[in-house]
């Protein structure tokens, strides 16, 4: 127990970095994700080929590899980024792209009738979104959104490839310095923690916003 | 002197054409009902009158002033209400909010001034008390008389209804009638689109049967249904049974 205590904040230094990626991912891919599904829904066929397109492009490969490519394979072409850029970019590019399938798919849920409601109405297409299908999307999408969340959670892990000092990194230090497998427990414990305070807040938040239900 | 004329109106759906040559007219504070069996092409003229859905050919005016443009979306005349049969209130907001939303972000009403409206016509309507409720937790008829608010509350000079009583239990008919008598007799334009023939019987100046995307026969109420040409014959045959 002292041993965990010890090592414990060099773990949290990590979680810093962990729980950083996660963040900046969550405040920019959900905001972009929205922003792509309505525009996609505005039925404007070139984007509906660029979103569709870029949807494809990074759903279909490997979350390492876009990361490899923005760290080491954009020099090639004249660009350096930093290690937090490439990360930052990376995630919010991949996640935004599995969020902006997930509000299109909350979007097109939506019934229609409410749609044409707003349109007699004549009220602005900008407080449409806002008003009326923001929340109704984001209340159907919410336990996916939590799902995703999770996984991002996990996924910053990937980050360690390209030196970035985050939690399990941290830990496999101390593993190979140390020669116990404790760090490994110790950092699965903080893991679980966090998913626990994850899924107890979407409860809650889900709880919340089911009101209209 | 509001007058919505309706000069021969085309639409086709590939091959099937939904409205073939249809001309109508309401003067102002008239109450027309258009009756007709299904896929007559009724709701599909009223919501070529809200602009729902474009024509393909001829003219919507109002006031001389053409409002729809052929094949070409546009946004609802502001003077246009409009009740759907499914109601379509917006899910996610209570019984205020759906009625003050168009007021606040239409007309430009403060939040304070929309919501003393939609009590007033709440209250005109007896539904008060509901102010606070979620959609979901509203009656067929309920719902259907908070989307009558929603639109009269913008003051549209004329009043579409598609059908408004389709999609209600028969003990919510009534209430959503009773609602839509009070605005009859009120100087409000209607255009009703509906099956209930006593109900059209009852509040309209004038009555339209429709069939096969054709105007059959139009005329003041009484007119229509005393000289009955065979088709409307059949259709009201066809009802009673």
């Amino acid at each position: 127990m002292a041993y965990m205590l010890d090592i414990l904040p060099f773990l949290l230094e990590g979680l810093k970095v962990t729980l950083t990626i996660m963040g900046v991912t969550l405040l920019l891919s959900i905001p972009l994700g929205f922003l792509l599904a309505f525009l996609r829904h505005t039925g404007l066929k070139i984007l509906i080929f660029l979103i569709d397109g870029y949807t494809w492009l990074f759903r279909g490969t490997p979350l390492l590899l876009q990361l490899f490519f923005f760290m080491y394979g954009l020099p090639f072409f004249g660009i350096v980024l930093s290690r937090e850029t490439a990360a930052y970019l990376t995630f919010v590019l991949n996640y935004g792209a599995y969020f902006t399938e997930i509000f299109r798919g909350g979007i097109e849920s939506i019934d229609k009738g409410q749609f044409e409601a707003a349109k007699v109405l004549n009220i602005p297409r900008f407080v449409q979104i806002r008003k009326i299908y923001v929340p109704q999307v984001f209340k159907r999408t919410l336990p996916t959104v939590a799902n995703e969340t999770i996984t991002l959670l996990k996924d910053t892990a990937l980050v360690s490839t390209i030196a970035l000092g985050e939690m399990l990194r941290n830990a496999r230090e101390v593993v190979a310095r140390d020669l116990t497998a404790e760090p490994f427990l110790l950092a699965g414990i903080i893991y679980l923690m966090i998913t626990f305070v994850l899924v107890m807040t979407f409860k809650k938040i889900e709880k919340k916003v089911g009101v209209f239900n | 002197m509001n007058t919505l004329r309706i000069d021969s109106i085309t639409k086709a759906y590939g091959e099937h054409r939904a409205l073939d040559n249809v001309s109508l007219q309401v003067k102002k504070g008239e109450v027309l009902s258009i009756i007709g069996p299904s896929g007559s092409g009724k709701t599909s003229l009223l919501r070529m009158v809200a602009n729902l859905e474009t024509i393909n050919e001829g003219t919507i005016t109002l006031d001389d002033t053409p409002i729809t443009i052929a094949n070409t979306p546009k946004k609802t005349h502001p003077k246009i209400g409009y009740v759907f049969q499914n109601f379509n209130l917006f899910l996610n907001l209570n019984v205020m909010d759906n009625i003050t939303l168009g007021l606040r972000y239409t007309k430009g009403f403060s939040k304070e001034a929309a919501e003393e409206k939609a009590l007033t016509l709440l209250r005109q309507f007896s539904l008060e008390n509901k102010k606070d409720r979620y959609v979901s937790a509203l009656s067929g008829g309920e719902k259907q008389r908070i989307a009558i608010i929603r639109a009269l509350a913008l003051d549209p000079e004329i009043l579409l209804f598609d059908e408004p009583t389709s999609a209600l239990d028969p003990e919510n008919i009534k209430e959503v009638q009773e609602a839509i008598k009070v605005l009859t007799d009120a100087s409000i334009t209607i255009m009703l689109v509906t099956h209930e023939v006593r109900f059209a019987k009852e509040v309209s100046d004038r009555l339209a049967f429709m069939d096969q995307g054709a105007l059959i026969v139009e005329g003041p109420t009484k007119d229509v249904l005393e000289k009955q040409p065979k088709r409307l014959k059949n259709f009201l045959n066809a009802l009673a049974q």
